[in-house]
């Protein structure tokens, strides 16, 4: 059996390597701190960056490893002098093929420690079948990492400051970086391999297409010049429960550059599919899918969906993902809906008549009650109007 | 194969066509292009019944929720799973691209009397201007095909419509505008299998008792005739000439021979085979224009909805338009519908829509009507690989409809119906499912085709639905077309 051996085996990425690598038949041996985190199935031994390779790694002649431990709490030096250790010790061992997980910010320059420190730690790996993976914007799998982080911010607030939205960031899904990496791990490969989108995408509109995707909330990239961004990390700090934005990471994304990765993708043979549809995997989408659902049933319904109705509503959306719904409430953003979101309500509104509970809502009380209760909607409205007029105007220019 | 004559389509033109000759004792195959599979079910019960049903979604939308998106306001209909299903795979079955224009055919067995409306209307002598043959010639036709197929008029009313009806009844006409109970065909007792209407007010979704006429309830009996032979999933791809003989050639291949050859594929399609046969370039295509108006009986509004009802025409009007133009249409009620075909209309918040709906919908008449097929401007150009249907609304039409537009509301509320601001649509040109006269009996240009429907340079080729038509007054054509086919097989019987 091949045997695979992955280092911080337990982490945002290597969890999903692992748990790819067993369905995929290799033998896997989790190296990392602790158990935590490593999936059922993968031998663990514990192991710490800076120990080399541990004696009862089993047999180690002619298996790969994925190294991706990191170490963000020690000096930056540990990281590559552990690596060195660790590497020294697959060479003695006899091990095939070595992956190490770079980053997409990997250079002499870069403007982030980790980007230096990735950088350094490539020129060490200089022998036939030991490659660098140089890996893009990560999202999707467990809400963890930067990705955990991107999606917090996205769901909190209608306008996210960000530093340099236009910058192009080059996404990937962690499924397609696992492959991307067990492929390595099984051809060897020499210098660095980009695993990540071909074609940029602005950082803004990952955002945006995030917060749509996952939270189903539009959003407003506000452009923040990077000197406050660094400002603004050291008081989020300081905030009790708002999720802390450290440096590393705004110099990380500040100073990316476009990789060009295309051709490496093909020799993988590796479809990175756009973001879009990688969300649209994840639980959060169809979470996101469910919320709207919920919502729009309920707005046009005036009372709960039940769950047969809510299913039926997922159902019918079928492959698209969830749709931007307004902060404010749908009663005055309603006359705001673009094309999509109006498509949505149509959607809602047609099911919902067709539901027990449709039938229900639509027939509660006397005539009399049902028509005094459509007048004073008619009457909200009539006072809603000039907002719907302006909202007309507002479309067609 | 076959020495007889070979019908193709088994609409109700297709079947007209059949009756005459197998009576006079002529051999028949009848081919259609249905590539089997059962049409969706009607559902039983009533429209009241299904209303709060739990299965309610899967009547409406189909099982695969396809029809949640809507097709077309002007007809609901259009949206059933019944409707897709009898529709699907016309254009790309006939290579027919559009351009403007809403081609409505059908490759199913019955073809698009599955979800016709059922509206049955006899010609009269004005009607027939530009027909090379007068009322007469036509009578004993007309009366042969409504035998068949029961022809009712309407007489127990949604309230809404009643009210109307009976105000009609205590004024005297207004100038040109005339009123009578719709006549469709529709069965008011059981006969020959089918059931008599029970106003379940499912019609929309196909109708379970067979009240409702279509062209596929004749089969068992066609089967029964000595000489007749039928094929399903026969498509024809192709219509010629081979040893002064009419063949046909099927989608897979195949060619059939017969003395004569009677093309009932709807009118598109069978534009689409002689075109191509004949390589015709350029083609007038009739078509009514139409629109549809909205109108209320205030007294109703918030009633509750009825037990009983029907969703095809209930009361039928004619009004003239100035210039000597005749206009008609029909006059539905809207409580077998469902509200989200006319709540997205209506300009306010989706929740007040749906409520306003269901406040409306007892009290609501719904109204189409159509102009004399005059004033279409459409045509059928061959392409390499078929033919595309190029729509066009005129300003004539534009305007025509609006002054008819007019004219029905002032004589509606007269009787007590009062126009819905705003709810005048035109429809875009062949949503009126009334395509015809491509190939017109007595034309002499290009596609022109003597009495029995036989085109020239194509013998023993007959064209014997609505595109052997010359002409296409403000009216239901359907029953004219049926009548049109029989006395053409009549002819043929004894040539
Ligand atoms: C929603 C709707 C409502 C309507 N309401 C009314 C109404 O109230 N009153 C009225 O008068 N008319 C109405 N009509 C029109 C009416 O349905 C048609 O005029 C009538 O069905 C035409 O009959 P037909 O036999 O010519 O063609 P179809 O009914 O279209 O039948 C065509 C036949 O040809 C076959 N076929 C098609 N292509 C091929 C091919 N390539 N090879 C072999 N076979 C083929 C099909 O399988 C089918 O059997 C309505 C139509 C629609 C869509």
């Amino acid at each position: 059996m091949r045997h695979l051996i992955v280092t911080g085996g337990g982490g945002y990425i290597g969890g999903r390597v692992v748990r790819r690598a067993l369905a995929q038949g290799w033998a896997v041996t989790a190296l990392s701190r602790s158990r935590r985190g490593v999936p059922v199935g993968a031998r663990h031994v514990v192991w710490g960056l800076g120990e080399g390779l541990p004696a009862d790694v089993g047999d180690a002649q002619g298996a790969a490893v994925i190294h991706l431990a990191h170490d963000w709490g020690v000096r930056a030096e540990a990281n590559a002098a552990g690596t060195q250790a660790l590497l020294a010790g697959c060479r003695a061992a006899g091990v095939g093929r070595f992956v190490f997980v770079s980053s997409q910010s990997a250079r002499a320059d870069a403007a982030n420690i980790y980007g230096r420190v990735k950088w350094g730690i490539e020129q060490i790996l200089d022998r036939d079948g030991e490659v660098s993976a140089r890996v893009g914007l990560v999202y999707g799998g467990p809400v963890q990492a930067m990705f955990g982080l991107l999606c917090k911010l996205t769901g909190m607030t209608p306008v996210l400051p960000m530093i340099d939205p236009w910058r192009k960031v080059q996404p990937i899904h962690i499924d397609e970086v696992a492959e991307g990496l067990l492929r390595l791990a099984e051809r060897g490969g020499r210098g660095w391999v980009g695993l990540a989108a071909a074609e940029g995408v602005a950082f803004g509109t990952f955002l945006k297409v995030l917060a749509r995707e996952f939270h189903g909330r539009g959003l407003m990239v506000l452009p923040v010049p990077v000197r406050f961004a660094l400002l603004a990390c050291d008081v989020s700090a300081r905030i009790p429960f708002f999720p802390t934005v450290d440096r590393e990471r705004v110099l990380g994304l500040a100073g990316t550059r476009a990789m060009a990765c295309g051709a490496h993708l093909a020799a993988l043979g590796l479809e990175v599919a756009p973001i879009e549809v990688g969300l649209r995997r994840e639980v959060g989408s169809r979470r996101a899918i469910l919320a709207e659902g919920r919502g729009l049933l309920r707005y046009v319904l005036g009372a709960a969906p039940g769950v047969d109705l809510l299913r039926r509503y997922v159902r019918a959306v079928g492959g698209g993902g969830a749709v931007a719904r307004p902060w404010g409430a749908l009663r005055v953003m309603e006359a705001f809906a673009g094309p999509v979101l109006a498509g949505r309500l149509d959607l809602a509104l047609a099911l919902a008549e067709a539901s027990p509970e449709g039938e229900r809502a639509l027939m509660a009380g006397s005539r009399f009650g049902r028509l005094a209760r459509l007048s004073l909607g008619l009457v909200v409205d009539g006072v809603m109007l000039p907002v719907r007029v302006a909202a007309a105007w507002w479309r067609r220019g | 194969m076959g020495e007889g004559v070979i019908i193709v389509g088994s609409g109700p033109a297709g079947v007209s066509a059949a009756w005459p000759l197998l009576q006079a004792g002529v051999a028949v195959t009848m081919l259609d292009a249905d590539p089997g599979g059962a049409l969706p079910a009607a559902p039983e019960g009533t429209m009241a019944g299904l209303r709060g049903n739990a299965s309610r979604w899967q009547v409406q939308f189909g099982a695969d929720l396809a029809g949640v998106a809507g097709r077309g306001a002007l007809s609901p209909k259009l949206g059933m799973p019944l409707a897709r299903a009898v529709l699907a795979g016309f254009e790309a079955g006939n290579r027919i691209g559009v351009d403007g224009f809403v081609s409505l055919g059908s490759l199913a067995a019955g073809g698009l009397s599955h979800i016709w409306g059922g509206a049955a209307a006899v010609y009269d002598a004005a009607d027939l201007a530009g027909f090379p043959f007068g009322e007469a010639v036509l009578a004993p036709s007309y009366a042969a095909v409504m035998g068949r197929i029961g022809v009712s008029q309407v007489s127990g009313f949604s309230p809404p419509v009643g009210r109307v009806w009976a105000a009609a009844g205590r004024r005297p006409a207004t100038d040109g505008f005339e009123l009578e109970p719709a006549r469709n065909a529709v069965l008011r007792a059981d006969r020959d299998g089918r059931g008599g209407c029970v106003q379940c007010n499912l019609c929309l979704f196909g109708c379970h008792r067979g009240s409702i006429y279509h062209s596929d309830q004749e089969l068992p009996a066609l089967l029964a005739m000595p000489g007749f032979s039928y094929r399903r999933g026969a498509r024809v791809v192709r219509v010629g000439v081979d040893a002064g003989r009419p063949v046909v050639a099927l989608s897979g291949g195949e060619v059939v021979r017969g003395q004569r050859v009677l093309l009932a594929c709807g009118t598109l399609a069978t534009t689409g085979l002689v075109m191509r046969a004949l390589g015709l370039a350029r083609l007038r295509l009739l078509s009514n224009p139409v629109a549809a108006m909205a109108f209320v009986v205030p007294g109703l509004v918030g009633a509750g909805l009825p037990e009983r009802g029907f969703s095809l025409g209930q009361l039928a009007f004619r009004l003239g338009i100035g210039g000597g133009v005749r206009a008609a249409g029909m006059l539905f009620a809207a409580d077998g519908l469902p509200l989200s075909t006319f709540a997205g209309q209506m300009p306010v918040s989706r929740p007040v829509a749906l409520r306003l709906a269901r406040a409306l919908a007892p009290a609501l008449v719904l109204a189409n009507c159509y102009l004399p097929g005059g004033f279409s401007d459409n045509a059928v150009v061959l392409e390499a690989d078929g033919v595309r249907l190029v729509g066009r609304t005129t300003a004539a039409a534009r305007a025509g409809l609006r002054e008819a537009a007019q004219r029905l509301r002032r004589a509606l509320a007269g009787l007590g119906a009062f126009a819905i601001p705003g709810s005048l649509t035109l429809a875009a040109p062949g949503a009126d499912a009334h395509a015809a006269g491509t190939l017109p009996m007595g034309g002499d240009g290009p596609g022109g085709t003597d009495l029995t429907g036989a085109v020239s340079g194509l013998p023993g080729v007959h064209v014997v639905d609505g595109a052997a038509l010359p002409a296409l007054p403000a009216r239901h054509y359907t029953l004219t077309i049926m009548a049109n086919a029989d006395r053409i097989a009549r002819l043929l019987a004894v040539a």
